[in-house]
């Protein structure tokens, strides 16, 4: 059926409709999945909204980088981000049994010792991960797979979590079945609820909740319609898809639902799994009192707006975190614009004395090696890099250095007894994989007790021109092979494309800096995870960030480290800074600590904050004085000349009531004599002289 | 420690003062995060979360034609400041009626020039020119003030120990004299700033004794409105660390002193000396005032041993200060104490309040 704008259906409530011209259409997005075609079918047809239909992470992706006002969002990601109102009326949930998330096996539950699940759906995991627990199995691995390759591994001791098309189609098959819906009914003796349509702040009103409800219901007066077309596309049965709809899926948001929703994140939230999260209804100072915590009717749509996650006081917020419970996105936000310094030093540094016990703090004799400049990223920031372009200014200034000039490098970090090399330079299109497999192997040859810390994920993409994600891990598999250890996380800066396009217009989109680092973690190597900010970008744009790679590392695990620092704009450059001052850098650094509940290191970044600043950043979180330089061009470019040497490193450590402790690039304490015998062990390798590679 | 951390907190939190043994204890403690919630109480008990910010600016003068500096201080002086310090030199052997002369051109600067313009004295100028003339501090301070404004620096405090003055200020004048100095100023009315150098390489007890000192002097006269610690720096990316008083150094110094001198009103703290973005730290560790105007030359000690070395005066990083080598626009002034979660009030050299657009509102 097709909606014009200003159409309006009595309800017998006043409903006010704002003319279309008046106002931009509201961007919609939800997933095109059976169980949420009722809730939309009829939205992509109403003129009044522009609708897309999107995978769930994209939704979510939209919606906290504000280029969507309304999601269908699943509920994890509605904790993740916080601070959202939910639209009272519809949703997308289970009154017990679901079909659609449900744990296989060969074997019964108390014999499985790994699950491999689809890290398509973040709540189905939580999920997931509440009903192990529930059966004293809640300390097996959780592995993320493709849905189809986890059919395929299925058996002994794996089980695995299917969900959606691939559980209806599949999970008979196995011996044994446990469906999630059934089995958190058991658990609680309420409703699950999936997804719900959220909003920021401000978006929803009467008119919006109204138009919603009665699309919903549009939407599901044509479910016949959606179980036929559904069937003939996807080859089910008629009659399994429409028991689906008409009896597993519960679409209202009902005092039960409610109810469940809140049991599920006061679980996820005790077991870690989700920030803290409190629901609870808005009340409208224009409307009567709801009775109790809800409307009184849940079937049809109601005036109140339902905020979700409405936001605890910054101390609370504080004093939970301290208390080993997640932030959300909106939580940050709150920290940063309203927290204490102080405060926040103390919970950061409290902290870091749970994930890093002991008043030590480490730190690594490292080089950064800056093979080449030459570049066709063009950075706005960047005074560093110089163009691959013949064409363009500093073409002449461009270098790429040749064996004998790296190797004279490589021994000085060796004589110094160094522990990494970190090899980053410009994306070179000059430069081929072979380059940087022969280069790695050479180095593990002739300096094998060097961690080689190398290439950024833009030099890595450099190699990969399709850039697919079988492509990229090809890529890295080689890398590795070739004796690469550790990708450094520079040029992360805000994985917020609307920031990357205005600041690196060549640079690659957050997607792809982010699923190079998922093959990172999926190939068991790691990273460190860095961001740029002070560029203009919004408060939200710099969580959005730190949100995304707290979601990467829940699933894959690759970052080792997380630093944050400032652009610092050098004379030469265009981009304007802002957020420069030592005390925002203090505070972004404690909120990191904060955050990232998953990544164990806090490095302090000295070297653009000056050593002052830096020893002060050991009582906000860090634990890590990052690396002696012998050489740095990158940050130095922007006339940011900073120096320190081991003994400065251990000076300041100590000073600020540390214990300094060298490290490997694997954050293990350094160890003389295992280095010397692994440095015992390098051959060096010939080469004609002059040669690049 | 805790129980020192405890009894301290006890005693701020009771308004009662903190002994010179507790403030001794205080150095050896580490925790910097203590230290920030113990500087903040007295500093958010006494003005919230307001931050206060001098709009000076300061010129040295060293005698020439007054009328001709005058007009270029004028011209170059930022928009922004609302006062106007001019500091004659101290190493001119000039005495009071060659003073007093170029200072009258001074005193009425124009009628089409709105900030306030004063001299600014040390009490190593006002010691010399006594000595020269054979007459009291008080008698040289009250005829400079009856033909021009007067306020009296803080420079040249550094350290209240005849050994450490012996090796750093050689030429400069004693301890003794310059609290003498000073303690004439409060008497006819004058106020002035209590400083104090600093350094991570010596030893505390010289620290607890100069800020007893200056507590003693401060009972008896009233006359100090505010206390700025100094750190005594090295600029050379190679040395600093060697040379330079720590973050955990300035930041503790800060609240020790925020504690200990209880009956002064402000302590301030210098974006010009060391690295600046630490002062807007330390707003947070019981500093209430920046004020930009202060500069390394104002470390006589530091000064002194830069030009014997020839080094000259020791610049700050550039990149830090992107509107000179020692002066800091206004403008980023108030913007880092906004990014710092502080509400900055421009004040002029006495603390008085400077109206603005938001404070008339």
């Amino acid at each position: 059926m097709k909606h014009t704008a200003d159409e309006q259906k009595g309800t017998g409530n006043s409903v006010r409709s704002v003319p279309v011209r008046a106002r931009r259409k509201l961007k919609v997005v939800a997933a095109d999945f059976l169980n949420s075609l009722p809730l939309t079918i009829e939205v992509a047809d109403d003129d009044y909204f522009d609708f897309e239909y999107v995978v769930p992470s994209e939704g979510a992706r939209q919606l906290v980088e504000e280029e969507a006002d309304i999601a269908l969002l699943p509920v994890a990601a509605l904790a993740e981000i916080g601070g959202l109102e939910v639209v009272p009326g519809p949703c997308i949930g289970a009154n017990g049994r679901v079909d659609s998330v449900v744990i296989v096996s060969e074997v019964p539950l108390d014999r499985i010792e790994r699950l491999y699940v689809d890290s398509a759906s973040r709540t189905s995991v939580i999920l997931a991960r509440i009903f192990m627990e529930s059966v004293g199995k809640g300390n097996i691995p959780f592995v993320r797979l493709g849905a189809t390759e986890i059919l395929n591994r299925v058996d002994g001791e794996a089980g695995g979590l299917l969900i959606a098309d691939v559980a209806f189609q599949h999970s008979k098959r196995f011996k044994y079945r446990h469906d999630l819906g059934d089995a958190w009914k058991r658990l609680t003796g309420e409703p699950f609820v999936f997804a719900v349509w959220a909003a920021a702040p401000g978006v929803l009103n009467e008119e919006i909740v109204d138009r919603l409800n009665r699309r919903f219901w549009d939407g599901l007066a044509r479910k016949h319609q959606i179980i036929e077309e559904w069937s003939a596309a996807h080859g089910m049965p008629v009659a399994d898809v429409a028991d689906y709809l008409d009896e597993r899926i519960q679409f209202n948001l009902n005092r039960s639902a409610w109810n469940g929703l809140q049991e599920f994140f006061r679980i996820a939230s005790n077991m870690r799994l989700l920030p803290d999260a409190r629901v609870e209804f808005a009340q409208k100072p224009d409307r009567p009192a709801a009775q109790g915590m809800v409307p009184a009717s849940f079937g049809r749509w109601t005036p109140e707006i339902v905020p979700y996650s409405r936001s605890y006081g910054v101390d609370r917020i504080l004093a939970r975190a301290d208390g080993g419970r997640r932030i959300s996105l909106h939580d940050a936000e709150r920290l940063y614009e309203e927290a204490d310094l102080t405060d926040l030093g103390e919970v950061a540094h409290s902290i870091r004395m749970k994930m890093n016990p002991g008043m030590r703090v480490s730190y690594i004799v490292a080089m950064n090696l800056n093979y080449t400049n030459v570049c066709n990223v063009d950075c706005s920031f960047c005074g560093f890099y110089r163009s691959h372009d013949p064409d363009r200014k500093g073409y002449d200034e461009g270098y790429t250095l040749n064996r004998e000039q790296i190797r004279r490098k490589m021994n000085t970090l060796a004589d110094a007894d160094g522990a990494q090399v970190l090899f980053q330079g410009g994306v070179n299109p000059n430069l081929p994989i072979e380059y940087y497999i022969r280069t790695f192997a050479w180095f593990k040859k002739e300096w094998p007790q060097i961690h080689l810390n190398c290439l950024s994920v833009d030099e890595v993409l450099g190699l990969c021109p399709n850039k697919t994600p079988e492509e990229i891990a090809g890529v890295l598999s080689q890398l590795k092979e070739a004796g690469l250890d550790m990708l450094p996380g520079a040029g992360a800066e805000i994985l917020v494309d609307r920031v990357r396009r205005r600041v690196s217009r060549k640079k690659s989109r957050a997607a792809y800096w982010l699923e190079t680092m998922r093959q990172v973690g999926q190939l068991g190597m790691h990273a460190s995870v860095t961001m740029l900010y002070g560029m203009r970008e919004t408060t939200r744009d710099k969580f959005a960030h730190m949100a995304k790679i707290r979601q990467l590392q829940d699933e894959v695990s690759p970052f080792k480290v997380f630093i944050s620092w400032p652009y610092r704009k050098a004379e030469s450059l265009k981009l304007q800074a802002t957020d420069q001052s030592g005390a925002t850098y203090l505070r972004m650094q404690a909120i990191s600590r904060i955050f990232f509940d998953n990544i164990r290191h806090i490095m302090c970044s000295w070297v653009t904050q000056g050593p002052e600043i830096g020893q002060a950043a050991l009582w906000y979180g860090a634990d890590d004085f990052g690396s002696v330089m012998f050489e740095e061009n990158v940050v130095s470019a922007s006339g940011v000349t900073y120096r320190m040497d081991s003994d400065a490193m251990e000076f300041y450590i100590r000073d600020a009531g540390f214990e300094p402790f060298r490290r490997t690039g694997e954050f293990e304490e350094w160890n003389r004599a295992e280095h010397d015998a692994v440095k015992a062990r390098g051959q060096i390798v010939e080469f004609e002289p002059g040669r690049i590679y | 420690m805790d129980k020192l951390l405890h009894r301290v907190r006890g005693l701020v939190e009771r308004g009662e003062r903190v002994s010179s043994a507790d403030c001794r204890a205080l150095f050896d403690v580490h925790d910097l995060n203590e230290f920030s919630k113990l500087g903040r109480i007295v500093r958010e008990r006494r003005y919230g979360k307001d931050a206060f910010y001098r709009s000076v600016e300061s010129f040295e003068f060293h005698g020439g034609d007054p009328a001709h500096f005058l007009s270029e201080v004028v011209a170059t002086a930022s928009d922004d400041a609302a006062e106007i310090a001019i500091k004659p030199a101290s190493n001119l052997d000039e005495g009071l009626r060659f003073w007093l002369d170029r200072f009258g051109a001074f005193a009425s600067p124009g009628s089409s020039e709105s900030r306030q313009i004063f001299i600014l004295l040390t009490a190593r100028f006002v010691t010399r020119l006594a000595e020269r003339e054979g007459m009291s501090a008080t008698r040289v301070l009250s005829s400079i003030r009856e033909i021009v404004p007067v306020r009296l620096s803080g420079a040249g405090g550094e350290l209240f120990d005849d050994e450490w003055r012996g090796r750093y200020l050689p030429g400069g004048i004693t301890s003794e004299r310059w609290l003498a100095v000073h303690q004439a100023g409060h008497e006819i009315g004058l106020r002035s700033d209590a400083t104090m150098t600093f350094h991570t390489g010596w030893n505390p007890d010289l620290y607890v004794v100069h800020l007893e000192t200056l507590r003693g002097l401060q009972d008896r006269s009233g006359g100090f409105h505010g206390f700025a610690p100094m750190a005594y720096h090295d600029t050379h990316p190679d040395t600093r660390y060697r040379a330079t008083p720590t973050a955990a150094m300035t930041l503790k110094i800060t609240t020790i002193s925020r504690l200990f001198l209880d009956n002064l009103p402000h302590v301030i703290a210098l974006p010009g000396i060391g690295d600046p973005e630490l002062s807007y730290v330390a707003l947070g560790y019981g500093a209430d005032t920046i004020d930009p105007s202060v500069r390394p030359s104002d470390l006589e000690g530091m000064r002194d041993d830069a030009s014997a070395s020839g080094a000259g005066e020791l610049p700050i990083l550039s990149h830090e200060n992107p509107n000179g080598a020692n002066k800091l626009a206004l403008s980023i002034v108030e913007d880092r104490i906004r990014e710092a979660r502080w509400r900055p009030i421009p004040v002029n050299g006495e603390f008085e309040r400077i109206p603005t657009m938001e404070t008339e509102r």
